[in-house]
């Protein structure tokens, strides 16, 4: 089994922080991440574009928010180190037009 | 060392984010879903599933984005969300079919998954295609890794 080192960026854990309302969300990332770090969960959906840099988004649900609006983890993840990078909540859309989501994304990604 | 650019023009990827060929299997899944019959209706899921999987993968084998394929990134993406929409209807016509309709629950166990991988590749491609996304993930990484930025 592969096991590498799991690292947290600061702009993770200040994004964290800000979502520690959301009972159950912390020791759920920390299941995925170990998870992802030891290859038992599947990496999620690579971003295309950063050149060699492996970094992919995955989705994090709880019992509350379920998988759907749930929030999005995003991280790197190499042979030797997965470093998580940014985590936001995914904001419920219902009702919102298609584009209006993208500008959403960027607001609670950025 | 040179790197190799790969286009958004790339065929997998063409043939799945061409808006008509996705309208067009989803006008195509709305037909199967009143047939009271599941096997043509899995056998379209399972078909759109595979399109979804093999757009994912070759998104992330794209190394390189110029800005016109940002710009596709994101025309694309705003279709996909579309896409989402209307699968999301699919499954609540599903779920309204009569509780003795024996596939329903199945059917619709299988639009939650197609709807969430769609959404997922739909979000990939709105961050993707924003160039400030790209440099803060890049800072972030560049930071951790104690190399400086290569500007």
């Amino acid at each position: 089994m592969c096991q590498r080192t799991i690292e947290r960026a600061q702009r993770f854990k200040r994004d964290l922080k800000k979502l520690r309302r959301h009972r159950g969300l912390s020791s759920k990332v920390q299941d995925i991440l170990s998870g992802l770090a030891t290859d038992i969960i599947p990496d999620g959906d690579q971003f295309p574009g950063l050149g060699e840099r492996p970094v992919f988004k995955i989705r994090c649900g709880t019992e509350n928010m379920g998988r759907r609006k749930g929030a999005r983890i995003i991280y790197y993840k190499d042979d030797l180190k997965l470093v998580a990078l940014c985590i936001y909540l995914k904001n419920d859309r219902d009702n919102v037009p298609g584009k209006e989501i993208m500008a959403v994304l960027e607001k609670y990604v950025l | 060392m040179p790197q190799v650019q790969t286009r958004v023009s790339n065929s997998n990827f063409e043939a799945f984010f061409n808006a008509r060929a996705i309208e067009k299997s989803l006008e195509e899944l709305q037909v199967h879903y009143s047939e009271p019959d599941y096997s043509a209706m899995g056998k379209h899921l399972a078909t759109m599933e595979a399109m979804v999987e093999k757009a994912a993968t070759t998104l992330g084998q794209i190394e390189m984005l110029s800005d016109k394929d940002r710009e596709d990134l994101k025309d694309f993406s705003a279709k996909l969300f579309k896409v989402v929409e209307m699968v999301e209807r699919s499954i609540e016509s599903t779920k309204a079919l009569p509780k003795n309709v024996s596939w329903r629950e199945k059917a619709c166990t299988k639009l939650e998954h197609l709807a969430n991988r769609v959404e997922d590749i739909a979000e990939t491609c709105a961050l993707a295609a924003s160039k400030k996304f790209v440099r803060t993930i890049e800072v972030e990484i560049q930071s951790l890794m104690n190399v400086p930025a290569d500007d």
